[in-house]
């Protein structure tokens, strides 16, 4: 193309829109997928450090336990909830089932609600199971 | 077949159109979404759990669940994060 080509007016895109509840759980889905794969990996290098013996575990288990770490991980299980429920939500809009307005926004925020409830009932679980 | 009879010879030829694996295709990706919800919960629970197993860092146990471990003469990491049942370590509950 060449550079004397006049701007032309593009159609409105994305950023034009303001955010709404249904655009941000749609790329919300999409993003914590990409996350579970990174998580994925993760899982498997603890995995192999559980394998790899005592030393190799207490590293990755010390980097787990930083504020760091800590955050990640209940970012991980926010995204897994999020993708859980979000997945949920789309088998039934697959059964051809909650299209309508109204519904869509009440199943996006029990979405949201749902997880993040699942997210901190699993977070109780693990620190009443460790300590 | 009637649809085959329709198509000309080049686009016979040439093949396009859908691979007629669709339905097939829409209804595993379905079957496995689903199954994969109770296995979902399945894993985090499991996870949760481990996060209370203990690792026995640097003690040995009567309980040898690493026998490559075992054979190098190290201190035996009990796995009981993963293996709950085999974990008869000195630091259990």
């Amino acid at each position: 193309m060449a550079s004397s080509t006049p701007m032309r007016p593009l159609s409105p895109h994305i950023q034009i829109y303001r955010p709404q509840l249904t655009s941000v759980l749609s790329i919300a889905n999409r993003i914590t997928g990409v996350v579970l794969s990174f998580c994925a990996v993760a899982l498997v290098v603890w995995l192999i450090s559980v394998a790899a013996g005592p030393q190799a575990y207490s590293t990755i288990h010390g980097f787990i336990r930083s504020w760091f770490g800590q955050i990640l991980l209940f970012g991980c299980t926010y995204s897994f909830f999020l993708h859980l429920c979000g997945g949920i939500r789309h088998l039934v809009w697959d059964a051809v089932y909650g299209f309508e307005l109204r519904t869509i926004y009440t199943s996006g925020w029990t979405v949201v609600v749902t997880s993040a409830a699942l997210t901190l009932i699993t977070w109780t679980a693990g620190m009443r199971f460790e300590g | 077949m009637g649809k085959e009879l329709m198509r000309s010879p080049l686009g016979r030829a040439l093949g396009l159109g859908s691979a007629k694996h669709g339905v097939e295709q829409w209804r595993v990706e379905r079957v496995t979404a689903i199954a994969l919800v109770p296995l979902t919960v399945w894993f985090a629970a499991s996870i949760v759990v481990a996060s209370g197993g203990r690792l026995s860092i640097g003690r040995p146990s009567r309980q040898a669940t690493m026998s490559i471990s075992a054979e190098r003469g190290q201190e035996l990491p009990v796995v009981s994060p993963l293996l709950p049942e085999c974990s008869v370590g000195p630091e259990e509950d």
